[in-house]
């Protein structure tokens, strides 16, 4: 766990400070230090706690209540909003579209970015110009992707004029408007805009292989593809599980992408648990039922939250 | 790395590699172009001068910039703390923190709205940045923490003896050893301000008090849909980010790789 490991550093620290406690001028009594101590931490507990932590609380209550979010009185429902998700086709879409996006964006972005940082290690021109731009989109803002590409994929959009002039126009169609294809349109922007991140991040864990290994293993006859296989390959296992986990929170998060592209829909195709608090809460005024919802984020998001801290602390011990 | 490689499998390398570019550059440049329909160049002229895009722009500077400097400044006092000052409670109040590390904003729609209501805080760049430093505080505890539980323990001790209080060894010997760190967390800290679009969108209703995120949308509900204009303003809320992308890409792009693994 974090904090053995933080004690275990200090306590290899602190015969040193024992020792010289004879000087009282140098040493601060030990409670009274330890006290000033908490005060370096209570903005950020303070911070942390009196927004999420009490936002959290108070999901938890008003989600027992029927409630429209304005009125001074809330109905005790008991656990009835958490019943109704059962039977609430939009919330089983949300989530099961939650899960498909969020699959189809690991296995794409991790693949993808894995393949180019594999390119960028062949003697090809415009290698390094490509390190630099495919990070691009990853520091742009979503909302300002999804305008356009909103605009690029529509029926009459810039996509479907190229596609007709390369002579595809036959699979033009309005890729965001169609239910069969927007849910995967949406995972192809995504992917476009975030395949940079997995990029360098395996490109940075190729960098940390041994060039000695490599070059023993080259010597030892070892093709190109044995190389990635044998030797590359198994160094990067740390580096699929963060960003496994990071796209998994990402794809949780996702909620400006799809309200400003398809609004969930058409129909409930690309419905996602953000939009469904959303829409629930500020558009339909059921504030009780959209705080219920919320605290199904909340537990997707603490699970997710402690697998990063674990993983987290794999790679940095 | 791969330097012997068949003519055969240099060809498909290099055919991936120019594939690979044209996916990046060509949406890029249908976004250039669009903006340039109609009007040409005057599309940026009206969006700079005709809207209130540059307040949009300096509410979003005024936002980013106070969320960035709360949470470095947050975090890292209390990573120093934590680690090197080991104050009591140290492991529930990590916890606590760390426990919002992955908490989207959306989850948190009900108390904010309500709370923001009974404030009367709506269109205060408050609403947006008390939210938003609480949400980002986690991450730049974590990655605080784990940089500073590597730094030797001894350096503290030393300073300690030598009569430097708690608030110098900080800012003179923490702070600057910290760079690498405060760097990854001023990164992503005013990226994710930058960006953000949900909590503007829920507490930012005023057009006098709205972020750049909002000027796409400002466009739709305003004019009958002036598509040139929307992609003219998305063109020029990018470049500020891609200029400083580029100037700073190598840090950035480390930034990135230790705000994942540290």
């Amino acid at each position: 766990m974090p904090v053995t490991e933080t004690r275990r550093e200090h306590e290899t620290a602190a015969p040193a400070r024992a020792r010289p406690a004879g000087r009282a001028r140098t040493t601060w009594p030990r409670h009274r230090a330890r006290a000033a101590a908490l005060l370096w931490v209570l903005p950020a507990v303070i911070l942390v706690a009196g927004v999420v932590h009490v936002g959290i609380a108070y999901n938890a209550a008003v989600g027992t209540t029927e409630w429209n979010g304005i009125s001074p009185t809330r109905l005790p429902v008991g656990f009835d909003n958490y019943v109704a998700m059962a039977r609430d086709d939009v919330f089983l879409a949300a989530l099961r579209n939650t899960a498909v996006y969020g699959v189809a964006i690991i296995v794409l972005q991790l693949s993808l970015g894995l393949g180019l940082a594999v390119l960028v290690r062949t003697q090809t021109r415009g290698r390094h110009l490509l390190r630099v731009l495919v990070f691009v989109p990853v520091v742009l803002s979503p909302a300002i992707i999804a305008t356009s590409a909103r605009h690029v994929l529509d029926h009459d959009g810039a996509l479907n004029a190229a596609l007709d002039a390369i002579g595809l126009g036959s699979l033009a169609q309005p890729w965001l408007a169609n239910p069969t294809t927007a849910l995967a349109t949406l995972v192809a922007i995504t992917v476009w805009q975030y395949t940079g991140y997995s990029f360098v991040i395996y490109d940075a864990a190729i960098a940390q292989v041994d060039e000695a290994t490599l070059e023993a293993a080259q010597i030892d006859g070892a093709g190109n593809a044995r190389m990635f296989t044998a030797v590359i390959l198994p160094s990067l296992r740390g580096s699929h599980l963060v960003l496994i986990v990071l796209t998994a929170i990402n794809a949780l998060k996702t909620f400006d992408l799809v309200i400003l592209t398809t609004g969930g829909g058409p129909g409930m195709s690309t419905e996602m648990l953000t939009l469904h608090v959303y829409e629930q809460t500020i558009v339909r005024f059921h504030a009780g039922y959209g705080a219920a919802l919320s605290m199904v984020l909340v537990i997707i998001a603490l699970v997710f939250a402690v697998l990063q801290v674990r993983l987290s602390h794999v790679r940095g011990a | 790395m791969f330097r012997y490689q068949s003519i055969a499998s240099r060809v498909v390398s290099q055919v991936l590699v120019v594939l690979a570019l044209l996916v990046v550059i060509v949406p890029l440049g249908l976004v250039l172009k669009e903006s340039l329909a109609g009007a040409g160049w005057r599309n940026y002229t009206e969006v700079l001068t005709g809207t209130p895009f540059l307040r949009f722009f300096l509410n979003s500077l005024i936002i980013s910039a106070s969320t960035v400097a709360v949470v470095t400044t947050v975090a890292m006092a209390a990573a120093y703390g934590l680690v090197m000052l080991r104050a009591p409670f140290g492991r529930t109040s990590q916890v606590a923190v760390i426990a919002g590390l992955a908490l989207p904003a959306v989850a948190l729609t009900v108390p904010l709205f309500v709370t923001i209501q009974r404030l009367g805080l709506f269109d205060s760049p408050l609403a947006v940045i008390v939210p938003l430093c609480a949400l980002s505080v986690p991450f730049g505890l974590l990655v605080g923490r784990n940089f500073l539980a590597g730094i030797p323990g001894e350096i503290h001790e030393a300073a300690r003896l030598d009569g430097a209080g708690a608030v110098t060894i900080f800012v003179r010997v923490v702070a600057p050893l910290a760079r690498p760190i405060i760097a990854v967390i001023v990164i992503f800290t005013f990226l994710a301000a930058w960006n953000e679009y949900f909590l503007p969108l829920l507490l930012l209703q005023d057009s006098s008090a709205q972020v750049i995120t909002q000027v796409p949308t400002y466009f739709q509900s305003e004019r009958q849909v002036d598509l040139p204009k929307v992609f003219a303003a998305n063109v020029l809320i990018s470049l500020p980010i891609i200029a400083v992308y580029l100037v700073l890409q190598r840090q950035i792009r480390a930034g990135f790789v230790a705000g994942a693994i540290k």
